[in-house]
């Protein structure tokens, strides 16, 4: 028999091999990274959620002369610090600056029209939250999370490439989905059909986040071409750069506006049209210094895929244009298409939906696939073994579990006080201890509960989602049917979500709700022991 | 042997290596250990990392060499290597090749790159 074992039968096998084990083994960073990554498609709607001061008109025009300056003239960045700052947009009203000061790193919103420092809710928000959770699992040391992430992200390709080979039949699983047929036959099929109406896309976005980062995750051969200098890399790339002098220049700067108006001109010759694209990013590189610059870039255009394109560079005391940077290069722009479609910022709704759909479709197939494997993992062993503990604590820690710790953050959120504290730690790090605390309580819950881990989070899931929508009409006044302030379509993305995880928890808690974990064999079962994919 | 290895290598070398028989050079469903296969993919995956850091630093001068700006041609560099490391990694999992075997070429390759 073995002899008889055709080569396409071995590789098949191999595949199979490689696509279940790797697929558990990096299932979890996955779902966290698929799960946070399609939350960050909507992070500032999630900011306004969340931070309900960032609900405010967006004016007809904005001053960055009357508002910007002033604030900066009295906060006194580091002197040669970097100053970012984020034009409002139709997502988000306010000013964004970001900037040192006496060695603190500060986050700042200013009111579009006053130029008044908003006092927000002390939170990371969707941004500043699921958005680091996305890329490196808020684990900064040694930059431990961004590899985990890089290796999940290659791991996923191989998954996704040996699932090509595995499965005989491609076209038929896109059309077959048996909800009534066993909860196993379901569960294979629905892993089947979001593998392959998501597909480019769980190429594609792992592929592109290895991009994304891949200076990070590879210095050395970055640096080659430069003699191993990379910081030379980065100036070639980023464009202009200047070096602090440390000498505080005696002038004052010039008008911002007067540089956003004449970048919006610089724009329109070099594209040759005569729609205003407005800058969405000024950056002053070295405040304060002699040797300062202002780059104002239009970095997530509203109408284009490419990041970064257009970007002129001012003298930041005269308004001197010194240089304008366009992506002219066919690699740069394909690079920047690659890395603009991954960070999915640019204003076309329909788009950005359609993303993160493609996103959710990749926690349900990943979700699909441990519930797929654990029980066919522990059908084979003693239910209240420890081995079996271990695999159920992990496979729905991971899925539920993460999910369940999101609508606790948007729970906490709305509940604690405005100045809490505890323990030294102010209220945006309790919003993020509560999430971790939830989602390790979800690891030690599954593992305890044999048959009914799965249904019990979902429950939860469906309740505190609902319970995050009541409070959040509790607590500011704003509902789906009549949103207060501005933004509203913010709330209405959000509660509406919220609702839809609900609803779909709900109903996922009633369809698992005392399913045994055991499962009774059947000949079904049988065939797939054998094959453990899809092989029909 | 040398057929059913697939190894490409004359019987008379293979046969220079104590324990490497056609048993440990015929990989299928029943013949490869789960250890085996995991570690399979453990070398796939690390050595696949240094294969396309080594490919990435070997395209960025050669891309350069060839007319393309610096940037450009680590950009290119870097689109272009990031196949090899799933790539190698389905490779690895895939491949009949006995580990040690497989682990030795591709070291080889890797420093080989390195140098270059």
């Amino acid at each position: 028999m073995k002899s008889t074992q055709s080569a396409l039968e071995r590789f098949r096998w191999s595949m199979g091999w490689a696509h279940t084990w790797l697929g558990i083994a990096f299932s979890t960073i996955l779902f966290v990274a698929f799960w946070a990554g399609s939350l960050t498609v909507f992070d500032r709607e999630i900011d306004a959620w969340m931070m309900p001061e960032l609900r405010i008109a967006r004016p007809e025009a904005v001053s960055f002369d009357e508002t910007v300056i002033p604030y900066l003239e009295e906060a006194q960045p580091d002197l040669g610090s970097s100053v970012f700052i984020e034009t409002p947009s139709e997502r988000r009203s306010a000013i964004r600056l970001v900037y040192f000061s006496s060695g603190e790193l500060n986050f700042v919103y200013l009111h579009p029209e006053s130029g008044a420092q908003l006092d927000l809710t002390d939170s990371q928000g969707g941004r500043g939250f699921f958005y680091n959770l996305h890329y490196m699992l808020h684990v900064e040391w040694m930059n431990l999370g961004l590899f985990a992430v890089a290796v999940a992200a290659v791991g996923m390709l191989v998954v996704i490439t040996s699932g090509l080979f595995i499965h005989r039949k491609l076209i038929q699983d896109f059309f077959t989905f048996r909800p009534k047929k066993s909860l196993r036959r379901s569960t294979l099929d629905l892993h089947n059909l979001m593998s392959m109406i998501a597909l480019p896309s769980h190429i594609f976005f792992p592929f592109t986040g290895v991009l994304i980062m891949a200076v990070t995750y590879f210095p050395w051969s970055v640096a080659t071409p430069y003699d191993n200098d990379i910081s030379q890399y980065r100036e070639d790339v980023f464009g202009y750069a200047r070096t602090a002098s440390g000498v505080e220049a005696s002038a004052s700067l010039a008008s911002i506006d007067e540089m956003l108006e004449r970048t919006v001109r610089a724009i329109q010759v070099s594209k040759e049209t005569d729609r205003a694209i407005w800058p969405d990013r000024i950056y002053i590189q070295n405040y304060g210094d002699e040797n300062a610059v202002v780059e104002v870039s239009n970095t997530f255009p509203t109408q284009h895929v490419e990041t970064g394109d257009g970007r002129v560079v001012f003298d930041p005391y005269t308004g001197a244009l010194l240089e304008q940077i366009a992506l002219t290069a066919p690699v740069k722009q394909t690079s920047s298409w690659l890395k603009g479609a991954h960070y999915i910022q640019f204003d076309n709704w329909l788009v950005r939906w359609l993303m993160f759909a493609a996103g959710i479709a990749g926690c349900v197939m990943i979700a699909t696939g441990n519930l797929f494997w654990m029980r066919a993992r522990v059908r084979k062993a003693q239910p209240d073994s420890n081995g079996v503990k271990l695999v159920r604590g992990m496979t729905v820690g991971s899925v539920t579990g993460l999910l369940l710790a999101s609508v606790a953050y948007f729970v906490i959120n709305r509940l604690l006080p405005h100045e809490a504290e505890l323990l030294g730690r102010d209220r945006s790090d309790l919003e993020v201890w509560t999430f971790f605390l939830i989602w390790l309580f979800s690891f030690v819950h599954a593992a305890l509960r044999e048959k009914s881990a799965w249904a019990d989070q979902a429950f939860a899931i469906g309740f505190l989602a609902t319970f995050a929508v009541i409070l959040n009409w509790v607590t500011t006044g704003a509902t789906m049917l009549s949103p207060e302030g501005y933004l509203p379509i913010s709330i209405v993305m959000m509660d509406g979500f919220l609702l839809a995880v609900a609803a779909l928890a709900i109903w996922s808690g009633f369809r698992l709700h005392g399913v045994a974990a055991v499962p009774v064999r059947s000949k079904l079962a049988d065939a797939h022991e054998a094959t453990p994919i899809n092989t029909e | 042997m040398w057929a059913r290895s697939g190894l490409g290598i004359p019987d008379s070398v293979v046969s220079g290596f104590p324990g490497l028989t056609e048993q440990t050079l015929v990989s299928s469903r029943d013949e490869v250990s789960n250890l085996e296969r995991g570690l399979r993919l453990f070398f796939g995956l690390v050595v696949g990392y240094f294969g396309t850091a080594a490919t990435i630093g070997a395209l960025g001068p050669g891309l350069n060499a060839l007319g393309l700006a610096k940037a450009e041609a680590v950009e290119l560099g870097l689109i272009l290597g990031l196949f090899i490391w799933p790539g190698f990694a389905v490779w690895i999992a895939a491949t009949r090749r006995p580990i040690v075997l497989t682990t030795a070429i591709t070291t080889a390759a890797v420093l080989v790159f390195t140098v270059f």
